[in-house]
């Protein structure tokens, strides 16, 4: 029983991250329909920013602070740069794009940290938590919490604020946003920026919670979060984040708990096929599109 | 209030719109008739900037304070400056946002308004206009049927309230109950507040009913202008667009 909530409990926190990795991605192709594999870039890039400002500051929230404006920047740098230019080509240019900056990513950081595992210098000074049979280590506290409060701000902002309902407007209609007085590229950047400084929390995340930071850390997570946004719902956010928690609770107890031989990173996959034959629109997509 | 010279709209090597010029005054209801794939909707999403033209002005003469009359050619100006300036559209179709309820469509149409709209007062006026609206206003715009999309489509651009409105083929599948509500309450609107209404229609007999002045427009071209009971008096006009099955315009 103990064996078992401690799997559900990391199942939860893996979950979180690849929500919030996942997020971006979903934010993204709801609104360019570009598939956006760069993310898992930022994500590594976020890490390293926040490692190194880890180093500088000994801060994990001045480490997230820093990392999410990087990334922002580097979001909106590839939104303007490369993504917009190419809309008024077919889907798969953008796409094909998107790899070249995703391996140049990689490969940047490789030359500029070294094609080393880098650790955080000390851990966190976290203390557990018991609650009856329960306990929840420190880092899986850190996760839970952060990856929580990310999300709400987000849900405030998309459903409680005019920039968000902007948001929401111009993934569904982007012409008509623009004929009610939207600045559509403006709320594009803006996707860009939010979604990629999500990217960063998780990279961050990631990078404590396994003490590992990487130049090819994004590459399981590149197309591990492609398989999530179409599991939860190609454009569908709330699906996304449905899909990412689902897959980190049974990656925990089918491969974990269960101890399935297979690995792990192959169930997204399953899942993914799983939803292509009976149930092609997602968890939680929309029929037709 | 409205310029528009020499228009012309390709796409690709397709001739939408070959040098259209017509004219809005200020309170003016002016209806374009035009059988399908004369280029009507190609006109009103051109004027609201969701396509390019490719050669062609718009000049937009706005009602200054000052009573200067500085006209702007609209056509250099992106969509959102143009709904900024007051221009509103009521698509063809509809085209309400699916995923946003009644209520978030109409937050749509006062988008960064909130300072120079009052949107509660805005927003009491359109469901008194269209009461099924405010019933349903929590609902998803997807979910409503096709009358009541078009009503929302209506409601959205007038709560911003616009300077000109554009609409497009608003009789377009409607029951003909609906089709009356709906032409009655732009008739009123022109009426009572004096909105300028550009009016695209295949529907000839009720859009020449409501109007002041019509446009007649043939694959791509103006075919024939004049004062709206004119124009429905005109033989060739009626043979065309007003004999026996007026719904059905030509093939």
């Amino acid at each position: 029983m103990q064996l078992l909530t401690e799997h559900l409990i990391n199942g939860l926190a893996v979950g979180s991250i690849y929500a919030l990795m996942a997020l971006g991605l979903a934010m993204v192709y709801g609104i360019l329909r570009i598939l956006h594999v760069a993310h898992a870039g930022v994500y590594a890039i976020g890490a390293y920013v926040g490692l190194y400002t880890f180093q500088a500051t000994d801060s994990f929230l001045v480490a997230i602070a820093v990392a999410m404006a990087a990334c922002a920047l580097v979001g909106v740098a590839i939104e303007k740069l490369v993504y917009y230019p190419l809309l008024k080509f077919p889907p798969y240019v953008p796409l094909i794009a998107s790899i070249a900056i995703f391996l140049s990513i990689e490969e940047l950081c490789r030359i500029v940290a070294g094609p080393y595992i880098l650790g955080f210098p000390r851990r966190l000074a976290l203390d557990s938590l018991t609650l009856g049979p329960v306990s929840l280590g420190g880092m899986q506290i850190l996760v839970l919490l952060t990856s929580l409060v990310i999300l709400l701000v987000l849900w405030f902002i998309s459903d409680k604020t005019e920039v968000g309902l902007a948001m929401q407007a111009t993934s569904q209609d982007m012409a008509m946003a623009s004929a009610m007085g939207v600045d559509t590229k403006r709320i594009i950047s803006i996707t860009f920026a939010l979604g990629s400084a999500v990217a960063a929390v998780a990279g961050v995340l990631v990078g404590i919670y396994y003490n590992q930071v990487y130049p090819t850390m994004g590459a399981v997570p590149a197309y591990k979060t492609l398989a999530i946004i179409v599991v939860g719902g190609l454009g569908s956010i709330p699906g996304a984040v449905l899909a990412a928690l689902l897959l980190g609770l049974a990656e925990a107890l089918l491969i974990g708990y269960a101890a399935i031989p297979l690995p792990r990173d192959a169930l997204a996959f399953i899942a993914m096929i799983i939803v292509f034959m009976i149930r092609p629109q997602g968890l939680l997509g929309k029929k037709t599109r | 209030m409205l310029e528009v010279e020499n228009l012309t709209v390709a796409y690709g090597d397709i001739l939408a719109l070959q040098d259209v010029s017509f004219f809005l005054e200020a309170g003016e209801m002016v209806s374009i008739i035009g059988a399908n794939g004369a280029g009507k909707t190609t006109l009103l999403n051109t004027l609201m900037g969701l396509v390019k033209a490719k050669s062609g002005r718009a000049l937009y003469v706005e009602p200054s304070k000052d009573g200067g009359n500085r006209g702007r050619d609209i056509l250099q100006l992106p969509a959102h400056e143009r709904a900024a300036l007051g221009i509103r559209i009521v698509p063809e179709r509809a085209r309400v946002f699916p995923n946003l309820t009644v209520e978030q469509n109409l937050r749509m149409g006062v988008y960064g308004l909130s300072g120079s709209v009052d949107v509660e007062r805005a927003f009491g006026e359109v469901y008194e206009l269209f009461p099924v609206l405010k019933e349903r206003r929590r609902q998803a715009g997807q979910t409503l049927s096709g009358g009541e999309q078009q009503q929302l489509a209506i409601a959205r651009a007038l709560v911003s309230s616009p300077r000109i409105l554009l609409v497009d083929e608003i009789s377009m599948g409607l029951m003909p109950k609906l089709v009356d509500l709906v032409f009655s309450v732009l008739k009123r609107l022109n009426d009572e507040k004096g909105l300028t209404i550009l009016l695209v229609e295949q529907n000839a007999v009720k859009a020449l009913a409501i109007a002041h002045r019509g446009y007649i427009l043939e694959t791509g071209r103006i075919a024939l202008e004049g004062k709206a009971s004119d124009l429905s008096q005109n033989p060739k006009v009626r043979e065309a667009y007003l004999g026996g099955d007026a719904a059905g315009g030509s093939v």
